[in-house]
């Protein structure tokens, strides 16, 4: 019987005999909203595969040793955050292009898909939300796409839930001029 | 279903023209979440564990700590060249020169050296220096106005 929650998933892994059921069953429980994280981070599915066999690859090799000072939750979206902001920071440096043209490129790439409708609102949010900065479209993903209370959001990113909120309503304006505008 | 409710509601007042997102709108290849977790536990036995490090040397980082290295070193070793300061040289022997030289060298010729030389045959005291300086302030006052303000002045002992 695959366990459920997180912290029999923690003592299943430990267990040699049983470590690589945990770990499949830790994976088919937070895959999607890391691929879904990382999709909306760095736009390809290539770039967010990559990101996705990171940060479980991270998370195999460090679960024995995690200390359980936070929820596995939280570790394991703290990890797929900085895999999601180190992949965008090899992306800038690696790049001969400015920011603005990065941007740029990530919007091309949304409208690369075949479901690509411009006149759709969902589409026209996927473009806005490439607009904005990495910090505010991380927020901006987690809160909206990913439905995170600003409580959890704050031990994620260890930034104060005020400055989140602020963060997330600057978000939403600069969204909504774009929508507005396009 | 709280934070569903409560993230609308934000929504409502931020953009009230977009609703919570439902579907989603980017596809993923068919069949993919359900390969993942095989192949992500065959890639994570797979891939060896990186050892923590105080810090990593990459690649294109090692040629600024070269450069570096190389130029502390050229410093330091012309310092230590120009300096002389290896022990048993510099100030020491140059002392040690001095005294060989001045032993080798007769007392009388000393003697006719410190004779001949102002250096050492001129008085510099610095009671000399003041009578000097007096006569040069004096020289183009004539006798006679010296002698007027010395009559002018009233006659106070001396303590």
């Amino acid at each position: 019987m695959t366990p459920c929650t997180d912290q029999q998933l923690l003592l299943e892994f430990r267990d040699p005999n049983t470590k690589d059921v945990a770990f499949t069953a830790l994976v088919k429980k937070y895959q999607q909203k890391i691929y879904w994280l990382a999709r909306r981070m760095v736009v390809s599915h290539e770039d967010a595969n990559d990101v996705v066999q990171n940060t479980f690859v991270r998370i195999w090799n460090g679960l024995g040793k995690f200390r359980e000072d936070s929820q596995l939750y939280t570790w394991i979206y703290r990890i797929a955050t900085n895999e999601c902001l180190s992949f965008l920071e090899q992306q800038k440096r690696k790049s001969l292009t400015s920011l603005s043209e990065q941007d740029q490129e990530r919007a091309e790439s949304v409208k690369a898909d075949a479901h690509f409708n411009a006149q759709k609102l969902e589409w026209k949010l996927e473009l806005a939300i490439q607009q904005l900065p990495e910090r505010q479209r991380l927020v901006f993903i987690l809160r909206y796409y990913q439905e995170m209370p600003y409580e959890q959001m704050s031990k994620l990113l260890e930034t104060s839930e005020g400055a989140l909120k602020a963060s997330y309503h600057h978000a939403a304006k600069k969204i909504e001029q774009y929508i507005l505008n396009h | 279903m709280e934070i569903k409710e409560e993230i609308q509601n934000e929504l409502k007042r931020l953009i009230p023209e977009l609703p919570l997102q439902q579907q989603p709108t980017i596809q993923v290849p068919n069949g993919y979440f359900e390969q993942l977790p095989a192949q992500l536990l065959v890639i994570a036995k797979a891939t060896p564990e990186k050892r923590a490090t105080l810090f990593q040397l990459q690649p294109h980082k090692l040629k600024f700590f070269v450069a570096a290295a190389v130029t502390i070193g050229i410093l330091f070793f012309s310092f230590y060249y120009f300096a002389d300061l290896t022990p048993g040289e510099g100030v020491d022997s140059i002392n040690q020169w001095a005294k060989q030289e001045i032993n080798g060298v007769p007392a009388e010729h000393i003697s006719v050296y410190i004779d001949h030389t102002p250096a050492f045959s001129q008085k510099t005291t610095a009671e000399e220096m003041e009578n000097k300086d007096v006569a040069l302030l004096v020289q183009d006052i004539r006798q006679e106005e010296i002698q007027r303000l010395l009559n002018d002045l009233p006659i106070t002992e001396m303590p």
